[in-house]
């Protein structure tokens, strides 16, 4: 019987977040348990379901991870699979189509491993240039941070500050590993930009760099960084999830949360949640951790309104579900006549990041531009099969089409807007809980950076790799980074936490991670929610240990 | 029959190949292996018909065990699928075809070309999609994945050593020999 079990710290998820703060309050000597929606799938399990697809399906990120009926997710193998679960309105409804999933280890196990940080300027949005928010404290407080975040997840990077993200500031640790080489084609578009004053940098990135660390190998360039890492040489949470089970921690999953119950004092008494049986349980704790990402995080406390918070758990403000964000990208697929060959090495490993800064921010939003380094082969192959080609003139198609063509994206940094709301839809899942419903808006910020900045600047990249024709995408697409629903600020009137991702209405309630980020910049989110995290981690060790 | 240049590019495997299906059917079926490799195989054996064809459809290295699953798959899928492989095979005998490149333009009848081209595609792709579901024939068998695999891993496959790639840019024309 796993009703009305009880540790000093309850997580809800087991993503990186989870897991950050998991770990650092067992190393304290608190007991922790950490409920996880779906299933502990084992990495083999996961290589042969994509191995097992048809190739058409292999560069849909999910289709490897089946959904459980009780902890569904974003589905996109057809229209039909993709409505099934997110229920989105809004302009640009298909920018928010965001990719997670709902298994022990979350959205590690497919994300890019990609760990630019926020620069001092991106949080400071509201002082510089008028737009946006300011976040709660200067990128100087958040630097120590991300120095444990780069140690605890395995990031390799440059080591010549100008080649690091930001350029030129004080770090307080070097990265752990050095950075991993390019390949042909991001060595030549770090050339060709250089020549158009566009600056290619190496990617930090969480993936072990010609070494082993922290019990992982090192990336031997399978190129499947995601859906999913073979082999473990880039950082997920399936590592992490046996190594805080052995220092005692302890993880339900397929438990699916739907209450946080508060008392009197407002302060969290338990969560509740259902087994695939439909059976309720609850756990009771001392604090409480919801680290189920942007959009089941700002779910469950709306889920959560009762007498006691007829708006929902932790939202006063009703800020909750307010401010969602992710990068609203544009992609351009490019041919060339001369062969770039992507694909060697990992599937992301460079980006363009001296685009998200400047004065211009005033007008219109930043951007980060890089190319995709994934292996063309499939593309290719499929592509010549369908021209009805046969022989030496197959062949030769498949390999031109894989080597000299390529897929630019550029993602915009979004500004945090109220109207961009996640509620409860009137739908539910098979549980009977409503589904999230979420209206999406790129806004004119992002729209007028595109028509006057980025678009014309994508194709002048485009043109100088030699590209002879570009088709870029009719419409924003997502980036995956799910940033905003809890906000963080200073003012409980106008944010859901603290600087210490802790609610401002409940002092024994997290909610850290990508929903407490107040802007999101340009890059990808994942090594500041990480950071996030530890910061939160300091402060419920501290709180604990206060009493 | 091929070109002069056609005559002087192809190899020894596949000059031999072309030699024996001027052949009769009757003078390979003495040995199997031979029959396999070389000409129209035993009546008896629909796989070895199979591999006969698809090696003048596909010019490369072909491995039986993945002949196998393709030609199972197709067999379900496609009606009276191996009397459409006779066919195709007796057409190799008549036209005296030597390669894909010759035999294909043999091909007037439409549904046989169609078949042709799906058993090119099945190995190439790995996969044949049929009404109701994809049959899944290989993965890193897929003959896609060779063309580029002086260069590229096949994903999910470790190209090298840790770190143990670089920069360099090859050649278009330096196509893999499989």
């Amino acid at each position: 019987m796993l009703s009305n079990l009880s540790s000093d710290v309850i997580i809800v998820g087991t993503g990186v977040v989870g897991c950050l703060i998991a770990e650092q309050a067992l190393d304290a000597g608190f007991s922790v348990l950490m409920l996880e929606a779906g299933p502990r799938v084992s990495r083999d399990t996961i290589v042969e379901n994509y191995r097992n697809l048809p190739p058409r399906l292999r560069n849909h990120w999910n289709a490897p991870y089946p959904p459980k009926p009780w902890a569904p997710h974003l589905e996109t193998r057809t229209e039909s699979e993709g409505a099934s679960y997110l229920d989105l309105t809004g302009p640009n409804a298909k920018a928010y189509e965001q990719g997670y999933v709902r298994y022990a280890g979350g959205a590690t196990w497919h994300w890019a491993g990609i760990c630019w940080r926020m620069t001092p300027d991106d949080l400071r949005l509201k002082s510089l240039y008028g737009v946006g928010r300011d976040w709660a404290f200067s990128y100087d407080v958040l630097e120590p941070y991300y120095a444990r975040a780069e140690h605890a997840m395995g990031v390799c990077g440059p080591r010549d500050p100008a080649l690091q993200w930001p350029p030129n500031t004080t770090r307080s640790r070097p990265y752990p590993m050095g950075p991993i080489p390019f390949g042909p084609g991001e060595q030549r578009l770090t050339d060709v930009a250089a020549t158009i004053g566009m600056q290619n940098l190496p990617a930090p990135q969480a993936r072990n760099s010609g070494v082993s660390f922290d019990g992982r190998p090192p990336c031997c360039g399978n190129n499947n960084c995601f859906p999913v890492c073979p082999i473990a040489a880039k950082y997920d949470a399936a590592t992490a999830l046996p190594r805080i089970e052995a220092k005692g921690g302890k993880i339900i999953t397929n438990a699916v949360a739907y209450r946080v119950e508060t008392n009197s004092q407002k302060k969290i008494e338990a969560i509740h949640y259902f087994d695939p049986n439909k059976t309720s349980h609850s756990v009771s704790g001392k604090i409480f951790v919801l680290a189920c990402n942007g959009i089941e995080t700002p779910k469950l406390l709306l889920l959560s309104a009762d007498e006691k918070n007829p708006h929902g758990v932790a939202n006063s403000s009703d800020q909750v579900g307010r401010n969602m964000m992710d990068q609203p990208k544009l992609v351009a697929d490019v041919e060339m006549t001369e062969p770039l060959w992507t694909g060697v090495g990992p599937v992301q490993s460079s980006s363009i990041m001296n685009t998200s800064q400047g004065d211009f921010r005033r007008d219109y939003a930043g951007a980060m531009f890089r190319m995709e380094n994934m292996a063309r082969s499939t593309l290719g192959g499929l592509a010549a099969l369908e021209k009805g080609l046969y022989g030496k003139a197959l062949d030769q198609e498949i390999r031109r089409l894989s080597a000299c063509t390529a897929r630019l994206t550029v993602e915009h940094e979004p500004l945090p807007l109220s109207f961009n709301r996640l509620t409860l839809s009137d739908k539910k899942d098979w549980l009977g809980l409503s589904r999230p419903r979420i209206y999406y808006d790129v806004g004119d910020y992002v729209r007028r950076s595109a028509t006057q900045y980025t678009v014309p600047l994508l194709k002048k990249l485009a043109i100088a790799l030699g590209a002879t024709d570009i088709k870029i995408s009719p419409e924003f697409l997502h980036s995956d980074h799910i940033m905003g629903g809890t906000i963080m600020g200073n003012d409980p009137a106008d944010s859901v936490v603290d600087a210490d991702c802790r609610a401002h209405d409940h002092d024994n309630l997290f909610l850290p991670g990508g929903g407490a980020m107040t802007t999101g910049g340009s890059g990808n989110s994942t090594i500041t929610m990480a950071a996030l995290a530890i910061k939160a981690a300091d402060a419920i060790v501290g709180q604990l240990n206060h009493g | 029959m091929g070109s002069p240049c056609t005559k002087l590019k192809i190899n020894r495997r596949r000059l031999l190949l072309g030699m024996s299906a001027l052949a009769t059917a009757a003078s390979f079926a003495q040995s199997r292996g031979l029959a396999e490799s070389s000409g129209p195989p035993s009546q008896t054996d629909p796989v070895s018909h199979f591999m006969f064809v698809s090696r003048i459809l596909v010019p490369h290295e072909l491995d039986r065990f993945v002949g196998h699953r393709i030609h199972g798959a197709l067999s379900d899928i496609e009606e009276d699928f191996d009397n459409k492989i006779k066919e195709l095979q007796d057409l190799i005998i008549k036209t005296s075809s030597v390669d894909v490149e010759h035999f294909m333009p043999t091909l007037t009848d439409i549904k046989q070309k169609n078949t042709a081209m799906k058993i090119i595609s099945a190995w190439y792709s790995g996969v044949i999609n049929g009404k109701s579901k994809d049959h899944i024939i290989g993965f890193e068998s897929s003959l896609m994945y060779k063309v580029t695999n002086d260069v590229m891993t096949i994903p999910s496959y470790a190209k090298s050593a840790p770190n143990g790639w670089n920069s360099t840019a090859v050649s278009l024309l330096n196509m893999p020999s499989f």
